[in-house]
């Protein structure tokens, strides 16, 4: 039926037979339509564009000895038939089109049942088969909300079958949309203000789908002119089915996501929970990653370094360059960066967590409150956001912005986000400088990293950019929900994959580039290509020459500024540049420990958190600059780069001079 | 039976800013779920809709359209909010 595309997101599913009938899953938004439709299918889901339409839809093959076979059609969440949007227009002109369709379940959540059954009362005034699927009725029961189901099939005119897609006991609906499939059609829901009986007047004798109360037929309504008045019709009907089938058991009719949301998204106690929570996650991550990394580091500059020279000296290439670009290149710049691999699972699960619980949504929204008292816009807060993950993505998301100001304003802010990338050399400078409270220091960075938002913010807004209107947030919140395993690893996995596809192709590039940089002398030396020491190499020296400029950071030495030129390129490739700066075998930790000893005047920490601080604030990479280029102009561009160099300097400069002055 | 509040009285509290049921709720003196179900009445007419603030920026754009097409490469992208946040407006008529 749809003509299936692939997707990075789905399983492509078995297809039905051809000529098999049709029956398409209807339902509003989070009403547990796409669960129960791979309940149906077995998970098989194949996404793709319905012909002729942009709308995306997905098919599969749903088989049961009640009906043999069947093609599925999961239509897109929709509250109406309204053909409002073309989600909906599809799911409408498939209903109203006559014969498109074999029958239609309608996916009604018990939870929320009066929004349900006013996409239910659209569906059942097309004359079409129709099976209505009660679903969520566990969540109702916790609320203290018992739904009768004869009740409402007495009240719609069709089967009703209660269900929970989830534990898959879905036969019982396949009994029903058999029924459905091989009995007379019931008859349209017809809803007629002002007429008693409701009947229509082919209405047959039978007839159990026209209750005698204030209706109207909703078909027409759509097309009237007084349709306010159709839907406060209809918004009495549904207000009274729902009285009448539905029973409350519990007085409180506060659910845990209104117990919770009332101390979470408070406006006091909010941003001190949402501070607490990203502490725990930085806490828990670096302190259970750190044992497993250590593993990691010890196995690759261990046996693997062993392994791989034993193996070029079994083949008489000791020594040669190809051992020098395998053993000081990729085995200590990629092994490196895969000791990383523990303490990015462990995050991307936490933060999954947070997100499929419900949790992030809360945060963004206690975030934007406080966005919107310092006076800058509270929905520029939800791409900077994502510039936490990846600021690339971020700033293509400033397009949902609708004020072209928001857009720039939030365009030149997305680099002061700190990405995950940059995740990886806060630890190791941080478990290197501050081992006792690596967690803390962590999380400090992240919190600077929304003090330079602000400060960002504030610093446009008083100069460059000075009008600028305030857009609130106000967000539907959806409700918490426990976290599926599956979605956490699916997530997980997506993230760690991609990261790593990401970080490979750029490490081995700038790892080819850093050492062909480390076997050309320098300038003004007597060593041959391919016979330099990488202290007397041209890497060096052009690091040496730019290390001038950060003599007030405490950081000036030519292997952390090395990797600050490399980190210009991406952040993924500062470790890993860094690393192939010291002798195959050596411990990175504490060759950097000595170097900063040296570089500060005996003021290690407080250089290393110049450094980290110099690292969050400047230039993230050249793909955040293209699409910078792309949202904003070169010009602004060049600005934002401008900014970042002299805000990241200046920050550096202080942290240093104050650190070192108290210890 | 009457409906519990008139849908009128809904459409000025959405058209005056009340973005989610929980304010409607809170302005119109109703309840959550009388709240949701005049919403989706209202929206069956188009006279308010239910509007995307923000879906990540995969969801916005695809991944044929960012910039790191490697792969969403870092926590945070995409499914920062689950399906997205969403928030109710009135449709100009």
């Amino acid at each position: 039926m749809a003509e299936t595309v692939a997707n990075c997101h789905e399983t492509p599913g078995e297809p039905a037979s051809p000529g098999a009938r049709t029956v398409a899953l209807v339902g509003s938004p989070n009403s547990g339509k796409s669960t129960l439709f791979n309940a149906l299918t077995g998970a098989g889901r194949a996404v793709g564009n319905y012909p002729g339409t942009s709308v995306e839809v997905g098919t599969g093959r749903w088989a049961d000895p009640a009906f043999g076979e069947l093609s599925l059609t999961d239509l897109p969440g929709a509250y109406s038939l309204d053909p409002m949007s073309p989600d909906e227009a599809l799911t409408a002109d498939l209903l109203h089109g006559g014969g498109q369709v074999d029958a239609v379940v309608v996916v009604c959540d018990a939870a929320h049942l009066g929004r349900s059954l006013v996409l239910a009362t659209h569906v059942r005034a097309v004359p079409v088969p129709v099976v209505v699927a009660l679903t969520m009725t566990d969540v109702a029961a916790r609320r203290g909300v018992e739904v009768e189901d004869s009740v409402l099939a007495e009240r719609l005119g069709v089967d009703v079958v209660r269900l929970d897609p989830r534990r898959r006991n879905v036969h019982e609906l396949a009994r029903a949309v058999s029924d459905a499939l091989t009995q007379p059609t019931a008859h349209p829901l017809v809803l007629r203000p002002g007429e008693p009986d409701g009947c229509m007047p082919d209405c047959p004798a039978n007839c159990t789908a026209c209750p005698a109360t204030e209706l109207t037929d909703l078909a027409a309504s759509l097309a009237a002119d007084d349709d306010l008045a159709e839907a406060e019709a209809v918004f009495a009907w549904v207000s009274e089915t729902t009285e009448l089938a539905t029973t409350r058991t519990l007085d409180d009719h506060r659910t845990w996501t209104d117990r919770i949301d009332r101390w979470v998204t408070a406006p006091a106690l909010g941003p001190l929970v949402f501070l607490g929570v990203m502490w725990a996650v930085f806490a828990l991550t670096t302190t259970v990653a750190a044992p497993l990394q250590d593993v990691l580091d010890s196995f690759f500059s261990g046996p693997v370094t062993t392994a791989a020279i034993t193996v070029f000296d079994a083949v008489g290439l000791g020594g040669s360059l190809v051992e020098g670009f395998v053993v000081n290149g990729l085995i200590a710049g990629v092994g490196m960066l895969l000791t990383f691999i523990p303490l990015m699972a462990i995050m991307f699960v936490l933060l999954a967590f947070l997100e499929d619980s419900g949790y992030m949504a809360r945060a963004a929204v206690v975030t934007d409150r406080l966005m919107a008292r310092l006076g800058l816009p509270g929905r520029a807060f939800l791409p900077l956001v994502v510039g936490f993950g990846c600021n690339v993505p971020a700033i293509s998301a400033v397009r949902v912005l609708p004020d072209a100001r928001h857009r720039l304003l939030t365009a030149l802010l997305v680099p002061f986000t700190s990405c995950s990338a940059r995740l990886t050399v806060y630890v190791m400078v941080a478990a290197t400088f501050f081992p006792a409270n690596a967690g803390t220091v962590v999380f400090a960075m992240y919190l600077t990293s929304i003090l330079l938002v602000v400060l960002g913010g504030l610093l446009l807004r008083s100069t460059l950019i000075r009008t600028m209107g305030n857009d609130p947030l106000v967000l539907d919140l959806p409700p918490y929900q426990r976290p599926s395993v599956r979605m956490l690893g699916a997530a997980t996995w997506m993230r760690l994959r991609g990261f790593l596809q990401t970080a490979s192709g750029i490490i081995v590039a700038t790892v080819a580039v850093v050492w062909v940089l480390g076997i050309i002398p320098a300038p003004g030396t007597s060593n041959t290509v391919g016979e330099v020491p990488i202290a007397e190499s041209l890497y060096a020296w052009i690091a040496d020459q730019a290390s001038v400029l950060f003599i007030p950071t405490g950081f000036a030495e030519w292997h952390a500024i090395g990797a600050l030129i490399v980190g210009f390129v991406a952040k993924e490739a500062v470790i890993s540049s860094w690393a192939q700066t010291y002798p195959a075998g050596a411990d990175l930790q504490s060759s950097v420990y000595a170097d900063f000893v040296v570089s500060s005047g005996g003021h290690p920490q407080a250089a290393a958190a110049a450094f980290m601080v110099f690292l969050l604030a400047y230039t993230p990479c050249v793909a955040t600059l293209a699409a910078q280029k792309r949202q904003i102009g070169a010009r602004w561009t060049a600005t934002g780069v401008v900014m970042q160099l002299a805000m990241a300097w200046l920050l550096a400069v202080a942290v240093f001079q104050i650190g070192s002055a108290i210890t | 039976m009457s409906a519990p509040v008139p849908l009128t009285e809904v459409l000025a509290a959405v058209a005056e800013g009340a973005g989610s049921a929980d304010e409607v709720s809170r302005r119109c003196g109703v309840s959550r779920d009388v709240a949701e179900t005049a919403l989706a009445a209202l929206a069956s007419t188009g006279r308010v809709r239910r509007t995307l603030v923000f879906a990540g920026a995969c969801a916005t754009d695809g991944c044929s359209s960012c910039g790191s097409s490697g792969g969403c490469a870092s926590a945070g992208v995409g499914s920062l909010v689950g399906s997205g946040l969403t928030a109710w407006r009135a449709v100009p008529r």
